[in-house]
């Protein structure tokens, strides 16, 4: 239980998938300019990262490794993901139309961000068992849909402010994202 | 042809300045942010990407009429994937340093935005060849930049380029720039020193 | 439906292609990858013992450290056994594979780290061979291992570093009692 809670408490906070890791940082700043959506991307993100997690991990452990095609790790893996991304798609359109109408422009973004393929190799790599990757998985996406959460409301502020010009835009976005990085290492020095 | 003018000198000013795919297009930022420590591991993360580039370029400008629209990103993505893993193998059998401290970047390489927007916006409309040059420019000003980016984190984060001491013995390295917030702040720094830049440029052309 | 079929079939042939192409690259770098891993293994052990290195196939790993432990090699010289290296993977934040030289009084002759991937400039201070963590193990044995103290801000590298220096003594000294019997 202790394991699992760190494992939680890493992925969240310590080894945040954004500001340590540097997975998703496309989406960080390319959909954080307002809240609402910068949480819906980081929900939709959450979501499929976790399944994608719980899927990627049984197709190594149930296919590919028994099969000892370990080398295909990487094309199955972002096939899966396209494929879950496109499925997650029709059934919300199908079953839950307020949910896809607040998350569908999101999904198809989703197949091409990093941190969820990353946060798949990274449950082989590490050898996690199945429901260490899922809670790492979610945890994971957690923490990313922190990361663009607070990057969002600091930008929000930023159409208030008088920046320079050169630094308006990615590059304004970039240095506040350092200022967060660095608070999150403060986090990270401490254990 | 006629619509399909392309010239190899505009090809490599767009890779390089105009297009820049991190400075200007700011594209591919996970590995940029991530993998520029060291000048080492730029130069490593630059060429693999400049070689995926190239094939995926070529492979699917030659396949661009086999792929149907609908299910193109796939076929994209299965082909950039295929190269990718090219690149892993063959990075652990002979350069293991540099596929150990690149480490996941190296597949991650498969979502890295440059090669999925090259492919969809250049070598799905143009020729095999023009393709190939239009990867080998991007991958140059992508390595390029990725060079310019690390010089500056390792120079002054560790002290060092490519592994070599350069500063004196009493210069005490900002150990901050080589760590995930140093990525951040120098990055955001070189692009607002590239926006400023073009705002010159412009408003002296406007003169 | 005729039409998605189609879609579906050139896909597959894509992907086929792709497979293709990855076994035959894989035919060749597999067995270099594999032969490459043997060697850092070897160059890793002969810095820690010298002699002659048997990999103990009889030697059954006990279940409480299996999880750690993953092979223990036996190093020779003039026929007398001088020690054991024993193959740890640990978690820090990330996983890191490790050797432990340990000599037949279960001194510790030194820790080689193999593969890490702790975070740069924070984590990676714990796995840096000539820096203030990994020269502290030297000459220790199990009665004064709490002795080594962390790096600071890489606190869970280093305890996890700790803890498989622990399972490899654990691991020798059974080898030992077993020899005595």
């Amino acid at each position: 239980m202790a394991n699992i809670f760190l494992l939680a408490l890493t992925a969240l906070l310590i080894e945040n998938f954004v500001f340590v890791k540097f997975y998703g940082i496309c989406p960080f700043l390319g959909v954080s300019q307002k809240t609402d959506t910068a949480v819906g991307m980081g929900l939709a993100v959450t979501f499929t990262m976790t399944i994608a997690s719980a899927l990627t991990w049984s197709l190594y452990h149930f296919v590919l490794k028994p099969l000892h095609i370990e080398y295909l790790e990487t094309i199955a893996f972002i096939l899966l993901i396209a494929c879950l991304v496109q499925f997650i798609e029709m059934f919300l359109q199908k079953a839950i139309p307020s949910l896809y109408s607040a998350l569908g422009i999101y999904l198809p973004l989703i197949t091409t961000n990093c941190a969820v393929l990353g946060v798949a190799l990274l449950n082989i790599q590490n050898s996690y068992n199945f429901i260490e990757s899922v809670i790492y998985g979610f945890f994971a996406g957690l923490g990313f849909l922190l990361a663009i959460f607070l990057l969002s409301l600091i930008r929000e502020r930023f159409e208030f402010a008088r920046i320079p010009k050169p630094f308006q835009g990615v590059p304004i976005a970039l240095i506040a994202g350092g200022l967060l990085a660095l608070a999150f290492s403060g986090l990270k020095l401490s254990f | 042809m006629a619509k399909d003018k392309f010239s190899v000198k505009k090809a490599f000013r767009d890779g390089l300045f105009d297009q820049n795919p991190i400075f200007v297009q700011l594209l591919g930022m996970c590995s940029t942010l991530a993998v520029s420590t060291s000048v080492f591991n730029g130069i490593g993360m630059g060429l693999s990407v400049t070689f995926v580039l190239i094939l995926s370029n070529l492979f699917i400008s030659m396949l661009r009429n086999l792929i149907p629209s609908k299910i193109r990103i796939a076929s994209y993505i299965v082909i950039i994937a295929g190269f990718v893993t090219v690149v892993d193998m063959v990075l652990q059998a002979f350069i293991p340093s540099l596929a150990e401290s690149l480490g996941l970047f190296i597949p991650l390489i498969v979502v890295n935005c440059i090669i999925l927007a090259r492919a969809e916006s250049f070598a799905s409309k143009h020729g095999p060849l023009p393709s190939m040059l239009d990867g080998l420019a991007m991958g140059i000003g992508f390595t390029v930049a990725l060079v310019i980016i690390s010089a500056i984190r390792e120079l002054l984060g560790s002290g060092t380029l490519l592994g070599f001491k350069i500063t004196p013995q009493s210069f005490s390295p900002a150990v901050l720039l080589i760590s995930p917030v140093g990525g951040f702040l120098v990055v955001g720094g070189l692009i607002a020193l590239v926006q400023w830049i073009k705002s010159k440029s412009r408003s002296k052309k406007e003169d | 439906m005729k039409k998605y079929l189609s879609l579906g079939v050139r896909l597959s042939l894509f992907v086929a292609a792709v497979v293709l192409m990855l076994s035959v690259v894989n035919l060749f770098t597999r067995d270099i990858i594999v032969e490459r891993q043997r060697i850092a293994g070897q160059v890793a052990r002969e810095a820690l013992l010298s002699g002659s290195f048997t990999e103990m196939t009889d030697f059954v790993i006990p279940e409480s450290e299996a999880k750690t432990v993953t092979a223990v090699y036996r190093a020779e010289q003039n026929g007398a056994v001088v020690g054991y290296c024993v193959d740890v993977t640990v978690k820090g934040y990330n996983e890191i594979t490790m050797i432990v030289g340990v000599n037949t009084d279960l001194t510790i002759t030194g820790v080689k780290i193999l593969k890490q991937t702790e975070t740069p400039g924070i984590g990676s201070k714990a796995m840096d061979e000539n820096g203030a963590f990994l020269p502290q193990f030297k000459g220790l044995s199990s009665r004064n291992l709490d002795s080594v103290t962390a790096i600071s801000g890489a606190t869970v590298s280093s305890v996890g570093v700790q803890s498989g220096v622990r399972s490899a003594l654990n691991v020798c000294s059974l080898i030992l009692e077993g020899k005595g019997e």
